[in-house]
């Protein structure tokens, strides 16, 4: 037993009788080195570790009051504070007919390999090394790179331990590494843009340092200067980021609690035909290639792929236990919580589209002609999980005769995410898992009103 | 204000020493200790009360320009002392040069003690679950199209202690809270939202300032409002912000700007425009620290600087960046302090986890010789924006992208039809240019900032003001 289990069911003994009580313990290390201009310009490392308590406390019946409390530290008479602050936290809140913590539901949790020990075991003058190497190849990369703001590389090692009362014991351990550059690219008549890209990986032999330089350079490039594009409904191609980001917000649409409390545009539409007929999407956090995967959800229950498309139809929504009791349905093992100071919420952890066409070369040779957009200005104020609506303003260029040609800026997006998912022509296989709990994959969608603007 | 110290200046001193003993030209010690309340209440029910106490140091050693930084939750003198050599590391780094460590300074109380410390922030929970109710109960009894009510508040009390190699050792205690009611209706355009939202530099005392039932209704007229929605146009057009509305604008796309790491580093269109016009006449933009119970004020910076004043932009000229303290970097021994001239109180640190930056406290621009009303009066067709949202923006060449949340058509000198949510689109630099006529009514709004990773309250604010030609993207119009 990992001396996190330890310390979280040592403190289940602070429970009282008729309550449930959930000890989730993290600890995280992560180092960071930025370079710039030849030389380190800062080196973190870092120790943070925690406790989160949930305390439910039943006043007999099947109701319940949920009291919450966290801490950054792990001592046992800080964990005795905290679970004291949580059961009052509970006495106070009025009774949720379906609060709870998770119980065991009986499914085995996959075999993951999501730890490298290559993280902890490489010296952090080598992980210097790196990024100063990260750094020098892409000023010496491309002769448009005008500065290299900076260059980083970044780990982390990260544990959690979980035990309730119920008799879940769960835990998990992840590391992560990445190099990522951000690069100023310039074009003639003085005009500059930048781009940023990153390599990730489990670990640290897994990482690349030509890529991020490159694609970087290439993603500045391809939108310096740029000019308008007509008004008008057009075939937009997605790039893999941007996807990422649209499909991000119809993954918090199909969030059980948003679904409750009716701020999802999907609400009461199970079993409806809510995208196009090719469209299959799931969330499947026990593919070991996904960032967000892993062997358990943050209540402890067994990871499990989700069917949430299913031939353009909706079959389900992502719960935790609460919004599955609330909807009198299974939890999905959809639970996330940010780090120990927060409660668990249902979210999708690694979400993908099935894959319709090879290669973002094949969709672009489809399309012919359309518009390629790089990357949303304003998309988080701009896409509304509650109604669909988004209005964002786009970088990107214009699809001529199957390939990329002249920059785009200065025009507008204007369409609805239901919209987008009932006009998707193609999905392409070029799933990548830079980070986070969506695959970057580049998608086709017809008709898409362009907000176009004269070019200036 | 509890009474004992959170790091006495002499462990400081010591701690600082280990930190600097393989070398390094300056060395600081951030301590902090942060308790913090929250309640939300969403379908007619209260839950997710929550509290959080966060407590630990972190320790900063510049080395030939190099930064090395470490932190720790362990307020123990041996946990200090750890964390003290972890962060020397980086005098040791390959290729570096060796510097001779700079003597310690044993630091000295760098602002008289304050007198009267703050209450903490918290009030009790049954006066926190009252108000959740009551704004509840109003906003539900608006309207029958209300289709859902979510309620929230948080606070938080922080002590902190700040002390470096160049004698420095401050204290502060720091509260701040928040109330916030959101309403969902549903009609005709679909689900429509509206929100009021408190945030200020204030303890339990929020409840005698803030009138939570009108909070409510103003949320759920705001909702209703969008029901009758028509999608904006797309264009430029004229625009004028109402009196605080707009004032993240400014931070965002001309504020970053101004910000001296930003300056430095090249990433800013203002740095070489200093003494040279950047605004419209008559447009004077500051940060001041120091404006009572505004979301980004306090009694010193997170390097222990006092708050003040800092002018940016006078009367449209560019007259100053602002700074946080900037060791020096040749290892001389600093004497009096001389850096402290050049920090105008400017460093922010969103925790102990994070290294210190320079941010904006409250940015906003001054009261102009206007009429609010003559403002709209005058414009014959342009966009009134009552509310602005989250936006984004390019620090380097100050492009930006703001959603309006509450914005109305203006015609002929009226304001008449409320329109969907839309974007504005522009460049700081533009619109400040752009801007042609100020109203005397100065207001503040809350706003989160975030930058390198690190998110901090900050008050931002301006008059209601007119800009000639901002471009709204909307849907098809």
């Amino acid at each position: 037993m990992s001396d996190l289990m330890t310390v979280a069911t040592d403190a289940l003994r602070l429970a009282r009788h008729g309550e449930e009580v959930e000890i989730f313990v993290s600890r995280r290390y992560q180092t960071r080195v930025r370079a710039r201009q030849g030389t380190i310009d800062s080196v973190i490392s870092a120790e943070s570790i925690g406790v989160g308590v949930r305390v439910v406390a039943r006043n007999g019946g099947g109701e319940g009051t949920v009291g919450f409390a966290w801490a950054d530290s792990i001592g046992p008479d800080v964990i005795e504070t905290v679970v004291g602050e949580a059961r009052e936290n509970a006495r106070f809140s009025m009774p949720e007919p379906c609060a709870g913590i998770a119980s065991p539901d009986g499914v085995s949790p996959a075999e993951l390999v999501t730890w490298q020990g290559d993280v902890g075991g490489t010296p952090v003058a080598a992980k210097i090394a790196l990024a100063l190497e990260l750094e020098r190849r892409a000023r010496a990369g491309d002769q448009r790179i005008s500065a290299v703001p900076y260059a980083e590389y970044h780990d982390s090692q990260s544990e959690t331990a979980l035990a309730t009362t119920t008799g879940i014991r769960s835990a998990t351990a992840r590391t992560s590494a990445a190099l990522s550059v951000t690069i100023v690219a310039a074009g003639s008549g003085g005009v500059t843009h930048s781009g940023s890209a990153t390599s990730t990986a489990r670990g640290v032999a897994g990482l690349d340092v030509d890529a991020p330089p490159a694609e970087a350079v290439a993603r500045a490039v391809r939108v310096l200067g740029g000019g308008g594009f007509p008004a008008g409904p057009a075939i937009v191609v997605f790039d893999p980021r941007v996807t990422a980001t649209i499909m991000s917000a119809v993954g918090g649409a199909l969030r059980g609690d948003a679904v409750i409390r009716t701020r999802s545009m999907f609400a009461g539409r199970l079993g409806e035909k809510i995208a196009a007929a090719a469209i299959d999407l799931t969330d499947d956090p026990t593919d070991s290639l996904a960032s967000g995967s892993g062997p358990c959800d943050d209540e402890g229950l067994a990871s499990r792929p989700v069917s949430l498309i299913a031939a353009g139809v909706l079959s389900s929504y992502v719960h935790d236990t609460v919004s599955a009791r609330q909807m009198g349905t299974q939890s999905t093992a959809s639970a996330v919580r940010a780090g120990f100071s927060g409660t668990p919420v249902p979210k999708c952890r690694a979400l993908r589209l099935r894959p319709t066409a090879d290669s973002q070369a094949a969709i672009l040779a489809d399309v012919g002609s359309g518009l390629y957009v790089q990357s949303l200005l304003g998309a988080r104020s701009g896409i509304s999980s509650i109604n669909g609506d988004f209005s964002v303003a786009i970088e990107g260029c214009e699809i001529s005769g199957g390939s990329l040609g002249r920059p785009v800026r200065g025009v507008t997006l204007a369409s609805n995410l239901a919209e987008v998912l009932r006009q998707v022509r193609a999905v392409g296989d070029d799933i990548r898992w830079p980070a986070g709990a969506v695959a970057h994959q580049t998608i086709a969608v017809d008709g898409i009103y362009v907000g176009g603007s004269e070019p200036r | 204000m509890p009474q004992s110290q959170l790091i006495p200046p002499e462990l400081a001193a010591d701690v600082l020493k280990t930190a600097l003993h393989r070398g390094g030209e300056f060395a600081d010690l951030y301590a902090e200790e942060r308790w913090s309340t929250g309640a939300v209440l969403e379908a007619g029910t209260v839950g997710k009360l929550s509290s959080g106490q966060r407590r630990g140091a972190g320790v900063r050693v510049i080395s030939g320009g190099a930064t090395g930084f470490a932190y720790t939750a362990d307020l123990s003198e041996r946990g200090l002392h750890a964390l003290a050599r972890a962060a020397s590391a980086i005098a040791d780094r390959p290729g570096s040069a060796v510097t001779e460590p700079v003597p310690v300074t044993v630091p000295v109380l760098g602002a008289p003690p304050r007198q009267e410390w703050p209450e903490p922030a918290q009030s009790s929970r049954k006066v926190k679950i009252e108000r959740l109710r009551y704004a509840d109960d109003v906003a539900r009894g608006v309207s029958p199209a209300i289709a859902g009510v979510h309620v929230s508040y948080g606070d938080s009390s922080r002590r902190l202690t700040v002390a470096n190699s160049a004698g420095t050792y401050a204290e502060d205690f720091q509260v701040r809270n928040r109330f916030n009611v959101t309403c969902i209706v549903r009609g005709d355009t679909g689900l429509q939202t509206g929100y009021e939202r408190f945030v200020r530099t204030v303890g339990s005392e929020i409840f005698d300032q803030i009138d939570v039932a009108d909070m409510a209704r103003g949320a759920a007229r705001h909702a209703l409002t969008k029901l009758n929605a028509a999608p904006a146009p797309s264009g430029e057009y004229v625009v004028v912000l109402a009196a605080g509305s707009g004032g993240i604008l400014f931070h965002e796309a001309c504020g970053h700007g101004l910000e001296a790491d930003n300056v430095q580093r090249g990433q800013s269109v203002y740095a070489s425009k200093l003494d040279t016009p950047v605004a419209g006449p008559g447009v004077t933009f500051v940060d001041d620290g120091t404006v009572p119970q505004a979301c980004g004020s306090s009694r010193i910076d997170d390097d222990g600087a006092a708050t003040r004043r800092t002018t940016l932009i006078e009367d449209g000229r560019l007259v100053g960046f602002m700074r946080k303290l900037e060791p020096l970097r040749d290892g001389a021994v600093p004497t009096g302090n001389p850096r402290w001239q050049r920090s105008t109180g400017n460093c922010r640190r969103q925790s102990y986890q994070h290294l210190p930056l320079v941010r904006m406290t409250n940015t906003f621009i001054l009261p102009g010789p206007e009429d609010r009303a003559e403002l709209i009066g005058q414009t014959r067709r342009g966009i009134y924006i009552a509310k602005l949202g989250g936006g984004q923006v390019n620090v380097a060449t100050g492009e930006f992208v703001f959603g309006t949340t509450e914005a109305y058509l203006i015609e002929n000198g009226q304001v008449t039809r409320p329109l969907l949510d839309t974007n504005l689109l522009g460049s700081g630099p533009e619109a400040l240019s752009g801007i042609d006529a100020i109203a005397g009514d100065l207001d503040m709004a809350w706003g989160a900032c975030d930058k390198d990773g690190q998110r901090v309250s900050v008050g931002c604010g301006q008059p209601s003001l007119r800009i000639r030609g901002l471009t709204v993207g909307g849907h098809a119009g």
